[in-house]
């Protein structure tokens, strides 16, 4: 499809396409200015004028056609002859012909920016057409003075003190070519041979809206072009590291036993253990949202980096975040699928002693590896994970106030579940070692669980209940009881503190 | 576009020698003008006319009327005028002197 005008020819109508329309202007232009002004100019014109639109008239009515193509224009002007050709041969060209100076005259040079050859702003470009170097040179010595600090601002004021070389003249100009008629003919057909693509036309459509600064726009243009590669650049890396984690290649998750490192999949296991395919839902929202965004990334990147819309764009910039949000909804879905595994939490009672000497001493069960006492140890810090078990670190130690002549010693093995079932399975799975031995109560800090239960909150918690007036000593400490109930938790690193806890009703 | 192109030179002023030759015989168009240059293979190109038959016309030796056309706008209508026949007269005698110099200096 293409645009066309209307025009008044030679006392006919006729409706022209746009680019033969520039053809025949351009031809009757030439034309006019190759006629010597001595004679009838405008009569000749109008002659000519007449005679083109009737060869018009007689093609369209041949071919059945209504509008002028180029191809008539160009049928038109080969009948009706070149304009040199018609100056010549009818002895009727300007005597002021300044063809004189096709010898190599010191004609005026004038520095214009290229942007025909351009690759950022044609400064280069104009100052070597100029100069008469080569482009490379130009920038060459400019990335060199770029390097040693003034090249930056340098380029920005040229960029705006030299104008750009808009018009066949400008160019010539620039380049120190005499400007007639013939070589503004060889100009214009020079720079239309350049095959612009798409993307020059578009922007320089673009740049010709005299409504916004031209300068602007092509400044808009290059940021345009950097935040292109910026996306290109983040979706690139987020893919490959995504997918390294993703398949295990990339194992970062730090843990210790059985392995120094778990892979993603492994770490996503903990907090979701495969039943009833929870795990694998998780998984794979997990997997589409992680791959769109990049590829979203990407596309948007090189969307903005060549500027081209195309169907493939438009179809995948939709599709595509579509997809994203899918993803994103799977893995709220799962999210809260394992989140009700929290819900309901069972304390079971595993163990129930009574002491009844006047003290109670707790201390923490000495560890031993194999079977030699470690005295002191600490720097616990990730997930222990060993031949299917994990280790955990720390007990929660209460103790109160009972009107009972005895110390009542409860251990509870506490987890979490989907329901009541499911918690108080998991809290029976839990192993935790506290032995009695007189008036010593040995309490391990650490503590396991399955691995296949996952991570559902187990805890274990020892109750003591002091009967009045006896004493409890923890760690070497005498505790306070006066009626409150207190609570604290026994790692094997720090020393144990309680605190009051608040009474709930 | 050169001044001193021989070639061009002959071919100008021959052309309006042809062109008042044509028209002496009849009235025409310009583009019957064409037509009967090109059936003589006088080679020229259609927009050469139009300078010439205005000249000739400006230094009246030509004459036009608008003839209306029954397809499109009216068209000018060439004619020779007394002194164009006359000039065409002095110009058939420049020609014949000028044939009969050079063909005794060619053989």
């Amino acid at each position: 499809m293409k645009k066309t005008l209307s025009i008044h020819l030679g006392r006919q109508l006729f409706t022209i396409e746009e680019d033969a329309y520039q053809r025949l202007t351009e031809y009757l232009k030439r034309l006019e200015q190759s006629l010597s002004p001595e004679e009838d100019v405008k009569e000749i014109l109008e002659d000519i004028e007449m005679r083109c639109a009737e060869i018009f008239q007689m093609k369209l009515t041949e071919n059945k056609m209504i509008v002028v193509t180029l191809k008539e224009v160009e049928e038109a002007i080969v009948s009706l002859g070149e304009p040199e050709v018609i100056s010549e041969e009818s002895g009727s060209f300007q005597s002021t012909n300044t063809n004189a100076s096709s010898k190599e005259e010191d004609v005026k040079r004038r520095l214009f920016r290229d942007m025909d050859n351009a690759s950022l702003a044609g400064i280069c470009a104009g100052m070597a057409a100029y100069l008469n170097i080569d482009v490379v040179i130009m920038r060459i010595l400019f990335t060199i003075s770029l390097f040693m600090g003034f090249g930056f601002p340098l380029y920005i004021i040229l960029w705006i003190v030299i104008p750009n070389a808009k018009t066949p003249s400008d160019r010539l100009q620039l380049r120190g070519k005499p400007v007639t008629v013939d070589t503004i003919k060889e100009e214009i057909s020079r720079t239309a041979k350049n095959k612009k693509s798409e993307f020059m036309q578009a922007t320089e459509k673009w740049r010709n809206n005299p409504q916004v600064s031209e300068r602007a726009r092509h400044l808009f243009g290059i940021f345009a072009k950097l935040i292109g590669v910026g996306f290109i650049a983040f979706s690139c890396i987020w893919l490959i590291g995504f997918t390294l984690t993703v398949t295990g290649v990339l194992q970062i998750f730090p843990v210790t036993g059985d392995q120094n490192y778990a892979s993603f999949r492994e770490y996503l296991l903990l907090v979701c253990p495969n039943e009833n395919n929870s795990l694998n839902f998780m998984w794979w929202s997990i997997l589409i949202t992680g791959f769109t965004a990049p590829l979203i990334g990407l596309i948007i990147g090189i969307r903005i980096f060549m500027n081209k819309k195309s169907k493939f764009f438009t179809i995948s910039l939709i599709g595509l975040p579509l997809v994203f949000v899918c993803g994103i909804i799977m893995i709220i879905i799962s999210t809260i699928h394992t989140l009700r595994d929290y819900e309901a939490y069972a304390d079971y009672e595993n163990k129930h002693l009574t002491i009844q000497s006047d003290e109670l001493i707790l201390e923490e069960l000495p560890l031993k590896i194999n079977n030699r006492k470690i005295v002191n140890h600490g720097g616990f810090n990730f997930f222990n994970i060993r031949n299917g078990r994990l280790t955990d670190h720390g007990v929660h130690i209460k103790y109160k106030e009972t009107t009972d002549t005895v110390f009542h010693i409860y251990q509870v093995l506490s987890a979490r579940g989907i329901d009541l079932t499911a918690a108080s399975k998991r809290s029976e799975h839990i192993q935790h070692k506290m032995t009695i031995s007189g008036n010593k109560l040995l309490i391990d800090p650490y503590y396991n669980y399955p691995l296949s239960d996952g991570l559902r909150d187990q805890e274990i918690e020892i109750i003591i209940e002091v009967p009045k007036g006896k004493k409890l000593f923890i760690n070497g400490l005498e505790t306070k009881i006066d009626g409150k109930e207190y609570g604290g938790v026994l790692y094997s690193d720090e020393a144990f503190e309680s605190y009051a806890e608040e009474e709930d009703d | 576009m050169n001044h001193e192109n021989t070639q061009a030179q002959m071919r100008k002023g021959i052309l309006e020698f042809c062109i008042l030759s044509i028209l002496n015989k009849k009235e025409a168009y310009p583009s019957e003008v064409l037509e009967q240059l090109k059936n003589a293979k006088m080679i020229v190109v259609e927009g050469t006319l139009y300078p010439l038959l205005t000249r000739l016309k400006n230094m009246e030796l030509l004459s036009y009327r608008w003839e209306e056309s029954t397809s499109g706008p009216p068209r000018k209508y060439y004619s020779i005028t007394a002194n164009g026949q006359a000039t065409l007269s002095a110009l058939e005698q420049t020609w014949n002197e000028l044939q009969n110099a050079v063909e005794t200096l060619r053989t």
